[in-house]
């Protein structure tokens, strides 16, 4: 298959300034690509140079195989739309007329629609659905709905690649789930070929097909979201010093709270985390345990946790673990239970040498 | 034979040839008037000609205009009965040679008139009153086309309003009295107006009246300098030049003008800082104060308001300030009677002013 | 349906057009009977006569001119609003009639003093090359400046400079001649004659057909610059053309009936308010009718409420359009955003 976008040893920076060189891809129909990185990196800037509105600095960028420095603006602007961060204030115009706005390139002189274009409007505006908002003043609506005509409006010019910029940053969650699946579908049913930046890497992890981390020494990755979002890859890629990302969750957790710990936490079957969390946020330094390998609470244990006490997967503790469990028990003040913990039977065990101990023992 | 029709053929050609251009006759006598000038010509026309104001052909009552005229000549066709005119010095001196019927339409209302037989003219609606000079209501003029629109030196400020009377067809003569030098040669401009209305005769007499008034005025025994300036809403001082008509007139009252060396004899008024007016005028004898165009104070302390430096002239300490009156420059066709004014002045018989009052 | 809307509201101007031309031509200090005018308007009947004067030399061109150079001055300062995304931008805002009154007080000073005399033409003329020197060095200039507000900023200053440097040549000049500057810069219809404002004409009508052929990108850009680039617009081209036209606009208007205030600000808001929609291929049109609505009545209110004496255009212009322009701000900051 015949790669829609191109990236050739392109050079992006403004003026003079060369922000980031030689960059190279070659992005297929129907794949998604996202940018993920810091702030100032050049995320803006490369997507400013795909959609031509900053000059290349070097390279070439091709779509359908042809440079977009030779091709002519309107031609390219059926080849190419954008959705930008910037807000957009059409006075007086309806969801439908800004729709409309995106057959800019093929409609006539005087911009006349015909029977064609609106064929084309309703068609957008249905796969984003907001067919019902069409009648109403584009100022009115919502903030995702608005997202969402102007989806409607870049996909109205018919584009092979649609680029986006931070599209979801003034979304709630419901309206990013929603997106997401929007941009899903274009990129599968219409092969659309989808690149934007994200802020949202848990969002980027799930949607992406390529991902290409920009960092402050320029690429610093790129490639399927299983090889880029690792804890290593998105520390070192946004400088994270302090707290942690969770590749397997996809999301990040606080600093662990420091010091000896003081509370031991009963684990197991995901019913910790929540304890770990508040804990953390409390500030008090925690142990916990025993958990197995493979449980849900692994993750959130081994970022938040003091002191983390495991055995392998569908067997019981060896001794060696027990004592350990047992004299840092001994160490701590507290003995949480999490709420619907199922006690093992080594949990119980714990239980009663902590009572026996005189080690506060309570509900967390 | 035929050399004999040759001939007569040449002379009636040479003699046709020579109808077509009106001979000049003889040439209006003029004492001091320098921008204007009437040339009689044969068959009774006369030409006029004004200083950048163009050339005029009046034509006797019934008669039609001769041919060969340059295109630039405008035809003015007596009696010359329907007047359109927006200077007050031209009203003036038609008002002076008795002519003021003639006169339909002005720029100025009621209350901007102060000669007794204009206002009264306005006020029953001979004159009509159509507007400001840079937007008079052209309706009204069309409705009723003047034969000539009289303007002053003004309108070359106006340049759309000009364009537009030539766009009505109607004819304009700029009055340039306001250029001459002299105070005879602006009366003089009432002989112009006697002859475009028919009244060259009582013209003449008015003139003559007003240049005896001058003449027989006594001269004066000591040397009295005077300072003539006014003071604007916004504190600007204007002095009159040295060449300026209103000082000639000083002189020709017996009176010295204070300042010297303002100007290099072209007429008119010229900014000054009160400081530098002070040492060339702080030690006249008197002050003849132009109200009209600065602030019309009625008493001396409203006068020294307006610039407090004023209290330290000489004049001002000896209770010599005087103020021109209302009507001092509509007065154009009696400027024998202002510098008579002057001249009492001069020698202090304040009672017997006319159109000077003293500022006490 | 919004087109309905609009069908209706240009019906509507339509007719108030018609009629104020029609109050315009009828009335004034001549008092011309309906059946006069017709046969002198249609038949051309009495060349020569006084209600023939009246009606054909004074009133008509007076009406158009009220007409079209307020219909023009509209236009002009919705294309400036739309480029500066601001309502309070107007045709004069980069510094046309600063400009213009800076050559024409040049004109009319050194004019006097050198000839004696200044014709209409010259004056003419003057503001209209002022006009565009001062749009030219703005338009240059904005070839470096991206920022809109930047823009403003500098429109302004130059119309300041301009100003300064009139008030620079007003200090070598009679009181008269300032007097005269001062009334041409208040503007006025009192003595439009038909040769000028043949030559307006021409000149405004193609600029106007130009304006409709801008009003797909205009359309556009109402979304910001970006977004109009990426669906085709040449936006370097689209500046230098909206602002090119738009000041050729204002610049014939200020030539011949010199600077008019509040129309160029107040009509564009008016209009998309009345229609409802801020699209350009219905509010050009929109804006043309309505502003000849507002001057032709300004106009009228002008030369007849104290006549003879005329009120100065750009007085009866401020009196109604201003309000409208705060009604304008209140609503906006008042509102939402």
């Amino acid at each position: 298959m015949k790669p829609t976008l191109e990236l050739d040893n392109l050079s992006v920076g403004y003026g003079r300034r060369v922000l980031l060189k030689d960059l190279c891809a070659s992005i297929l129909p129907g794949q998604i690509l996202t940018l993920i990185g810091p702030n100032g990196a050049g995320k803006s800037t490369i997507l400013k140079t795909i959609s031509h509105h900053l000059a290349c600095m070097g390279g070439v960028v091709r779509i359908g195989g042809e440079n977009i420095e030779r091709m002519d603006s309107c031609e390219l602007a059926k080849r190419l739309s954008v959705v930008l961060t910037e807000r957009v204030r059409p006075e007086l115009m309806t969801c439908y007329d800004v729709a409309a706005s995106g057959r800019y390139p093929y409609t006539g002189r005087f911009g006349r629609l015909t029977a064609l274009d609106r064929d084309v409007i309703a068609q957008s505006l249905a796969l984003v659905r907001v067919k019902e908002l069409a009648d109403k003043p584009f100022a009115r609506v919502s903030d995702g709905q608005r997202q969402r005509v102007m989806i409607a409006r870049a996909l109205c010019q018919q584009p092979r690649v649609l680029v986006l910029d931070e599209p979801t940053s003034f979304l709630d969650i419901r309206y990013k789930i929603e997106l997401s699946a929007i941009l899903l579908h274009l990129a599968r049913e219409q092969g659309v070929t989808i690149v934007m930046s994200l802020h949202e890497i848990d969002l980027a992890a799930r949607v992406s097909d390529l991902v290409m981390g920009i960092g402050t020494h320029g690429v610093e990755m790129f490639g399927a979201p299983e090889a880029v979002f690792t804890e290593e890859n998105i520390t070192q890629l946004y400088g994270i010093s302090s707290g942690v990302y969770d590749a397997l969750s996809g999301s990040m957790e606080l600093p662990r709270a420091e010091g000896a710990p003081y509370a031991f936490v009963l684990g197991g079957m995901g019913k910790a985390t929540t304890v770990y969390r508040r804990l953390t946020r409390e500030g008090t330094p925690f142990a916990t345990g025993i958990l197995a390998e493979n449980d849900m609470d692994i993750p959130a244990a081994r970022h938040l946790a003091a002191r983390i006490l495991t055995t392998a997967p569908f067997a019981p503790p060896s001794e060696a673990v027990l004592t350990e469990a047992r004299q840092t028990l001994l160490n701590c003040g507290a003995l949480l239970i999490p709420d619907g913990l199922e006690a093992h039977a080594w949990d119980d065990e714990l239980i009663c040498f902590a009572q026996e101990h005189c080690v506060e023992v309570r509900h967390a | 034979m035929k050399k004999m029709i040759a001939l007569l053929l040449s002379l009636f050609a040479v003699q046709t040839a020579l109808a077509e251009l009106p001979v000049v006759t003889e040439k209006l006598d003029l004492e001091a008037a320098k921008n204007f000038a009437v040339d009689r010509l044969e068959g009774g026309y006369s030409l006029i000609t004004v200083q950048n104001g163009g050339r005029f052909l009046l034509i006797p009552a019934g008669m039609d205009a001769p041919d060969g005229l340059d295109a630039d000549i405008m035809l003015l066709y007596m009696p010359l009965d329907n007047l359109f005119v927006a200077s007050t010095s031209t009203v003036a001196l038609m008002d002076e040679i008795g002519a003021l019927s003639a006169v339909t339409q002005t720029t100025y209302d009621v209350e901007d008139w102060y000669l007794p037989s204009v206002k009264q003219a306005v006020q029953d609606g001979q004159i009509a009153y159509i507007g400001h000079y840079k937007q008079p209501d052209f309706e009204r003029i069309a409705l009723n086309p003047p034969k000539l629109a009289v303007f002053s030196t003004m309108i070359e400020g106006t340049p759309d309003v000009q364009e537009k009377l030539d766009e009505l067809g109607i004819p304009l003569l700029v009055d340039s009295s306001a250029l001459e030098e002299t105070p005879l040669g602006r009366m003089e401009w009432m002989k112009l107006y006697g002859v475009l209305l028919g009244r060259e005769n009582e013209a003449s007499t008015a003139f003559d009246a007003q240049k005896q008034k001058i003449e027989s005025l006594e001269p004066m025994q000591e040397n009295v300098t005077v300072a003539m300036f006014y003071i604007t809403s916004k504190g600007a001082l204007y002095v009159r030049n040295n060449g300026d008509y209103m000082v000639k007139m000083l002189e020709l009252a017996g009176g010295r003008y204070a300042p010297k060396g303002l100007g290099t004899g072209e007429p008119g008024t010229r900014q000054m800082e009160m400081e530098a007016f002070y040492l060339v005028a702080g030690d006249a004898d008197c002050i003849l104060y132009m109200g009209q165009l600065g602030g019309k104070p009625k008493t001396l302390s409203q006068l020294i308001e307006r610039n407090t430096l004023l209290a330290d002239f000489k004049a001002v300490q000896n209770g010599r300030v005087y103020c021109t009156g209302a009507d001092y420059f509509q007065q154009a066709g009696r400027l024998g009677d202002l510098i008579e004014d002057m001249n009492r002045m001069l020698s202090g018989d304040d009672a017997a002013l006319n159109h000077i009052m003293k500022l006490e | 349906m919004k087109k309905t809307r609009c069908a209706l509201c240009y019906a509507v101007l339509a007719v108030c057009f018609a009629l104020l031309l029609a109050v315009s031509v009828g009335t004034g200090s001549a008092a011309l009977s309906p059946h006069e005018i017709l046969r002198i308007l249609l038949l051309r009947e009495g060349a020569g006569t006084a209600a023939y004067n009246v009606l054909l030399k004074i009133r008509l061109p007076r009406a158009l001119a009220a007409a079209v150079m307020g219909g023009t001055l509209s236009v002009s300062g919705f294309l400036l609003q739309t480029f500066f995304r601001n309502p309070i931008a107007g045709p004069y805002v980069l510094g046309v009639s600063s400009g213009a009154k800076l050559a024409v007080g040049a004109v009319m000073i050194f004019g006097m003093k050198l000839w004696g005399c200044v014709p209409f033409g010259a004056v003419m003329t003057a503001a209209f090359v002022g006009a565009m020197l001062c749009a030219s060095f703005v338009m240059i200039v904005s070839r470096k400046i991206h920022s809109m507000a930047m823009l403003l900023v500098v429109g302004m200053m130059i119309g300041n400079v301009c100003s300064a440097a009139t008030d620079f040549f007003v200090t070598f000049a009679k009181e008269s001649d300032i007097a005269n500057l001062t009334s041409w810069s208040m503007g006025s219809f009192s003595a439009v004659s038909w040769g000028n404002l043949r030559i307006c004409l021409a000149v405004i009508a193609v600029c106007l057909l130009l304006c409709l052929l801008l009003a797909k990108p205009i359309g556009a850009y109402q979304f910001g610059e970006h977004y109009a680039a990426s669906m085709g617009v040449n936006v370097r081209r689209f500046r230098a053309a909206l602002i090119g036209l738009s000041c050729l606009l204002a610049a014939c208007v200020t030539a011949l009936v010199g600077p008019i205030s509040f129309v160029g600000i107040a009509v564009p808001y008016m209009t998309k308010k009345l229609l409802g929609t801020a699209k350009p291929m219905a509010v050009l049109p929109g804006c043309f009718l309505l502003g000849g609505v507002f001057c032709m009545a300004c106009d009228w209110i002008a030369r007849t409420a104290f006549s003879p004496t005329e009120l100065a255009i750009s007085t009866v212009t401020a009196f109604f359009g201003a309000p409208v322009v705060i009604m304008m701000a209140l609503k906006r900051g008042g509102g939402h955003r």
